[in-house]
């Protein structure tokens, strides 16, 4: 194979990951750092790592639980570095946070509204359930991939499963007017 | 994989899985994971900005590029070790210690008092022409100049030397008075 078809072969690859697992990949980051800014800059590091290792990569038809390891993996990393990073309190944020993505204010409150309830929802679960949940939310990955990716026996993973939930139906179903 | 932990896998399976792919009746306990996992999902979906659009990925870096980067790298690195090396070959002489008067003296005294020492009779008993011979004869004019040259340069560095000196001891008597102004003395 040529290098100008491999890299084409590559690039047409890659526009078809943005275009199916983007959302995904984003989605499942933000949910887990819970900051627009920082979930798109943390997706694009996690299509260049995967654009850097393409050559390691082998095709097995799932690339979106490829690229949810890869973020899973930077979310840790990130974790252990986030004791060096400035958080911004409530009304710090505030202050520099964009008005909003749409520019319809009606959506923007739904929106708002939205994300208060899911933050109230991710609070409601440990950080080992939230991890498992999205996964398998997102990345749409089995069992033992999650148990795989999260680097925690099946059991145990199965277990902050269902515990998760429970919580989420105790919040969201059974506390719901 | 015990039967009970199967059971369990299979159950939260049909519990989490997508919309389309639950046809099959579930069980109590599944439907009721089955709600909390709905309920999470919806949530998920309303808080999802703008869902139909693509998230916009940049360019990735072509290939060669890096390549490219790393051979300018490489470059720039050599070109910079060069001009210091040619740096250092040029200023070699002034970086030679600025050491009392008589180490020149000595240098230049065996050739200038001592014409028969060891230095020149090499040259002496080499087979050479005449006319080699000749160009090889030391010149003592010459060398009188390259040794008060070198006075020259040794006693202009001494100066220098000197002039450091002196700013040392105004800044330090600037020093001083700061300090003391400090310590209200004054």
């Amino acid at each position: 194979m040529t290098r100008e078809k491999r890299q084409t072969d590559d690039d047409r690859r890659f526009a078809t990951w943005g275009r199916e697992h983007g959302q995904a990949v984003r989605g499942y980051i933000l949910a887990m750092v819970r900051r627009p800014d920082l979930a798109d800059d943390l997706t694009q590091e996690v299509f260049f790592r995967a654009w850097q290792a393409r050559r390691r990569y082998r095709e097995q038809g799932n690339a979106r639980a490829y690229l949810m390891r890869i973020a899973d993996r930077l979310l840790c990393d990130r974790g252990r570095k986030a004791g060096r990073e400035i958080n911004l309190n409530e009304e710090g944020w505030k202050q520099i946070e964009p008005i909003g993505r749409t520019d319809q204010p009606y959506e923007n409150i739904l929106l708002a509204e939205a994300s208060g309830e899911l933050a109230v929802a991710l609070d409601a679960l440990s950080p080992a359930q939230r991890r498992v949940l999205l996964l398998r939310y997102y990345g749409g990955l089995s069992f033992t991939e999650i148990s795989q990716t999260t680097k925690c026996p099946l059991n145990t993973t199965l277990s902050h499963c269902r515990r998760g939930l429970m919580a989420l139906r105790k919040l969201l179903v059974e506390n719901t007017p | 994989m015990s039967d009970e932990l199967s059971k369990l896998e299979r159950q939260l399976w049909q519990a989490t899985a997508p919309d389309a792919a639950t046809d099959a009746p579930l069980d109590d306990e599944t439907a009721l994971l089955r709600e909390g996992w709905l309920a999470f999902g919806q949530l998920l979906e309303d808080a999802r900005p703008s869902s139909d659009e693509p998230f916009e990925l940049r360019p990735m870096p072509r290939r060669g590029s890096f390549a490219r980067r790393k051979l300018v790298l490489a470059v720039a690195v050599a070109a910079s070790l060069l001009v210091a090396a040619t740096l250092a070959w040029q200023l070699g002489g002034s970086w030679l210690p600025v050491g009392p008067l008589p180490a020149t003296e000595q240098i230049a005294r065996p050739n200038t008092e001592q014409p028969n020492s060891e230095r020149r009779a090499p040259v002496v008993e080499e087979p050479q022409t005449e006319l080699a011979a000749d160009e090889l004869k030391w010149d003592d004019s010459l060398d009188e100049q390259i040794v008060s040259i070198g006075r020259e340069v040794v006693r202009v560095q001494q100066d220098w030397n000197g002039l450091g000196n002196a700013f040392s001891t105004v800044d330090y008597g600037l020093g001083q008075i700061e300090q003391d102004m400090e310590d209200n003395t004054l």
